[in-house]
């Protein structure tokens, strides 16, 4: 029977079987986790998680704070008079706490502080941004110290695209937000769809970063970056150091083909 | 913002929250597909229903095309967007306990070193009939 190599090659792939040889504790964890459909126990994504909700639930007040001042169906015009522009609001002003007064500058304090109006939007989702830019950083450090396999591009790869992320999602809100400031009479309208917006973009970016890989390809070339810099270095001294040692043993003249 | 920039600008965005919600239901409709064909592994991306409080968007976007002149009218309609808001946020919620109650009834078992948590978001990954890896 004549039976090239590829053919046998093909016939014992076909046939190919796999002994893993384990030692008692790991057939043990292996079977735990089969059975209880968990691994480990990750920390850091409960941090993460409640950090998120935690930054969901922030600008919600801001929502809050317009309903209970200006009530449910508070109402408010934009208007610009001599290119300046100025917030007038609907209603009865005594029923007011706060902006008591039915006519302001879009650049009042007042205004501006209860994200009213393009400005006070903008303003809300700015101060958003830094906050959310405040949390991820410290979770991302605090991720980095309890995981034992983090490395230090993944590290910076994760800060570098949160940071993308959160001016991404400030951005994309801020258009929503200023959309709506621009069109509608309700008080409360901008910021509901910059929450609205700004969730949507957070959990967009997310789902496109896990599909496509941007974070971990960014940790890649990092990681590919410092090997060939730093690692490079690194191997070159080693070299060296390894060429030294082998001339002193060996009474060669210590330096030679390296230094002369 | 010119007000004709300002509606095109929310046109843009009615058409994403459209698509999200749709996407939303889609991705519903997915997981119990492949919960009917018994897949080795689902992912789940957690939290996932919120997505559906875009709706909000076209909603306030269409009540500014119409003017009411009735205050009670009027009132009732915000009283109506701001439930309808709260309302959208909680079912957003909602949605993602009954997808992962369906797939974990299903028989499948969370599986955490294959789910990866981002930024805003967690994957989960929910394996049946072979092993975490």
């Amino acid at each position: 029977m004549n039976t090239t190599s590829s053919e046998v090659k093909s016939i014992v792939n076909q046939n190919a079987q796999t002994l893993d040889v384990l030692p008692a504790e790991e057939l043990v964890e292996i079977h735990r986790r089969y059975t209880s459909g968990t691994t480990t126990n990750d920390p850091t994504a409960t941090i993460k998680a409640s950090t998120s909700l935690g930054l969901v639930a922030l600008d919600l007040p801001k929502a809050q704070r317009i309903i209970r001042e200006l009530g449910l169906t508070g109402r408010v015009k934009v208007v610009t008079h001599r290119s300046k522009q100025y917030v007038i609001f609907k209603g009865n002003p005594r029923s007011r706490s706060i902006l008591t007064g039915t006519r302001y500058s879009a650049s009042n304090p007042k205004v501006v502080d209860m994200a009213i109006g393009r400005r006070g939007v903008n303003k809300a989702i700015a101060s958003g941004a830094r906050i959310s830019i405040f949390f991820t950083v410290p979770v991302n450090i605090l991720t980095h110290i309890i995981s034992d396999d983090q490395t230090k591009a993944e590290f910076l790869s994760a800060i570098a695209t949160d940071i993308a992320k959160a001016s991404l999602v400030a951005a994309i809100a801020s258009v929503a937000g200023s959309a709506t400031a621009a069109v509608t009479t309700i008080a409360a309208g901008p910021i509901v769809v910059v929450i609205a917006a700004g969730i949507s973009a957070t959990i967009g970016l997310d789902a496109l970063d896990r599909r496509f890989g941007i974070t971990e390809t960014l940790a890649n070339e990092l990681q590919e970056a410092y090997d060939d810099t730093v690692g490079e270095i690194n191997r070159q001294a080693a070299e060296v150091n390894r060429r030294l040692k082998w001339q002193i043993l060996n009474g060669r003249p210590v330096g030679q083909g390296i230094f002369y | 913002m010119d007000k004709r920039l300002a509606h095109l600008v929310l046109l843009v965005f009615d058409a994403l929250s459209f698509w999200a919600f749709s996407h939303v239901i889609n991705r519903w409709h997915d997981v119990s597909q492949s919960i009917a064909s018994s897949e080795t592994s689902i992912e789940l991306q957690s939290p996932f229903g919120l997505y559906m409080a875009t709706l909000i968007i076209p909603i306030i976007h269409s009540q500014c095309l119409v003017k009411i002149k009735n205050k009670s009218i009027e009132k009732a309609r915000n009283y109506v967007i701001s439930g309808l808001f709260i309302s959208l946020l909680l079912a957003g919620f909602v949605f993602d306990h009954l997808i992962e109650k369906e797939v974990t009834n299903a028989g499948y078992k969370y599986c955490s070193s294959e789910s990866e948590t981002l930024t805003f978001s967690q994957f989960k990954v929910y394996a049946k009939g072979r092993l975490c890896q």
